[in-house]
């Protein structure tokens, strides 16, 4: 899986991050602005299924398998979004 | 609607109300029709009771009347005294077939004691000259008194009234004695009520050919079989199978006894029976009474089926009246709390969630709105937020 071009028209710059989280992150936050959604909304849900503040995950957050997993999870909860 | 949300319960609980309070009302229904069908089955009964009784004494003194008629007629007198056959049967026959229409089934004539037997039954003239063994001819012999009340011969139930013919120098001359069959008692009870009746007879007091005699004699079907312990003497109803009793008629209590409820086609009936007694105080007999509560019936059908609709809707009005109360004062409520809630976490600090009332949910809106106060300061003051 290549997160820099995972879903068609949603791109970022894959070499600014070391952080899987937050290139999770980055792909969310490409998909609301790419389909227009309400980015409170879509993040706080998601922060709550996850149980990961959206605003504190950075290219510094550490990747510990639960966290991502529970991210993914609920990316797809979310907005039916494969990360 | 989730299956374990609030909505989901109260509408479950509803239904489960519903569900009881249908049930509930069928029941109570049906008790109450169950309570009414007997009331009304004991009414038929009692009533047919009296009105036997009053048609009983209404004939005895009809019959009474016409036996001092006859008492007084100076031709029969000397008839009888005579003991001349055709003589007697030449002055009662016309008098007789009048009396026919008047419902007197039995005129019979009886030579005096000892040795006393039948002169003549104008009703079958060609039978005379035996020898009657009945309690009220003992009766009225032990008396020399007018004798009255019902008495089973041994092929039919008759009310009956003996009356002696008084001689001048004393002592009787002869008897003379008027019947009318009990079975014709029920065609004009029927006629007064619209109910059914059966006439029952007790087999024991009864003769086997006897019966099948008078059943050829009066075209009615030997039915000796039917039943076990009685046979149906007579019934204003032509169907068969409506006089059902499996007791023996001795045990049926003095006020009469009501049978079960049942269905006969289309028909809902009650029936009952009370004892009849002959002269000498022996149960020989019951009527039998039917009573249709087919319209009585039809109307708590009816009640029913309203009262269960006007339960139904109603219930279906209180669980949307109970639905938009609860929407409108925790669900909507408790929705914003979560949408702001969600976005407070989103990174939205400026929502704030308005206190709509002082209710335990406005209490909870409060708790709340000052938790996400506390909340937003405390990330305030996180460091890679400010910087952001």
């Amino acid at each position: 899986m290549t997160p820099g071009n995972l879903l068609p028209g949603i791109h970022f710059d894959r070499s600014l991050t070391v952080s899987q989280l937050n290139d999770m992150k980055l792909l969310i936050e490409a998909k609301i602005k790419a389909d227009g959604l309400d980015a409170k909304d879509v993040k706080g849900k998601i922060s709550l299924k996850s149980g990961k503040l959206f605003a504190f995950i950075n290219e510094t957050t550490p990747d510990d398998p639960e966290s991502v997993a529970k991210f993914k999870r609920a990316a797809k909860e979310v907005l039916n979004m494969s990360l | 609607m989730h299956w374990n949300s609030i909505r989901a319960k109260v509408v479950i609980a509803l239904a489960i109300c519903l569900i009881i309070g249908v049930a509930g009302l069928v029941l109570l229904m049906r008790y109450s029709f169950e309570n009414n069908s007997r009331a009304l089955a004991t009414d038929s009964v009692t009533g047919a009771q009296k009105l036997f009784s009053i048609l009983e004494a209404r004939e005895i003194s009809k019959m009474d009347a016409l036996g001092g008629v006859m008492i007084a007629h100076p031709q029969v007198r000397e008839a009888l005294v005579a003991k001349d056959h055709d003589r007697l049967l030449q002055i009662t026959a016309p008098v007789f077939s009048r009396l026919k229409g008047q419902g007197i089934t039995n005129l019979v004539f009886h030579t005096p004691e000892p040795d006393m037997r039948v002169l003549l039954r104008v009703h079958i003239p060609s039978r005379f000259g035996d020898s009657l063994n009945r309690f009220m001819l003992k009766e009225a012999i032990r008396t020399h008194a007018v004798v009255s009340g019902c008495e089973l011969a041994r092929a039919g139930f008759a009310v009956r009234v003996i009356q002696p013919f008084p001689e001048a120098k004393g002592g009787v001359g002869g008897y003379v004695e008027f019947g009318e069959e009990l079975g014709q008692f029920i065609h004009t009870m029927k006629d007064q009520t619209g109910n059914d009746y059966g006439l029952l007879l007790s087999k024991k007091y009864l003769d086997r050919q006897l019966w099948s005699e008078s059943s050829t004699a009066w075209n009615r079907r030997d039915n000796w079989d039917d039943n076990a312990t009685f046979v149906v003497a007579d019934q204003t109803t032509p169907a068969d199978g409506l006089m059902q009793f499996n007791g023996d008629l001795a045990s049926v209590p003095e006020q009469g006894e009501v049978l079960e409820r049942f269905q006969h086609g289309q028909q809902v009936l009650v029936r009952g029976l009370f004892p009849i007694r002959d002269a000498s105080g022996n149960i020989v007999g019951a009527m039998f009474v039917v009573h249709d509560i087919s319209g009585f019936y039809l109307s708590m059908r009816h009640t029913q089926n309203v009262l269960i609709a006007l339960a139904v809707a109603g219930l279906i009005l209180i669980t949307i009246f109970v639905l938009t109360l609860l929407s409108r004062l925790v669900f909507r409520r408790l929705d914003h709390i979560i949408h702001v809630a969600t976005r407070v976490v989103g990174g939205d600090y400026a929502t704030e969630i308005q206190v709509s009332s002082e209710d335990e949910v406005g209490q909870f809106e409060r708790l709340f709105e000052q938790f996400r106060r506390v909340f937003v300061d405390v990330l305030s003051h996180v460091p890679e937020l400010q910087e952001k």
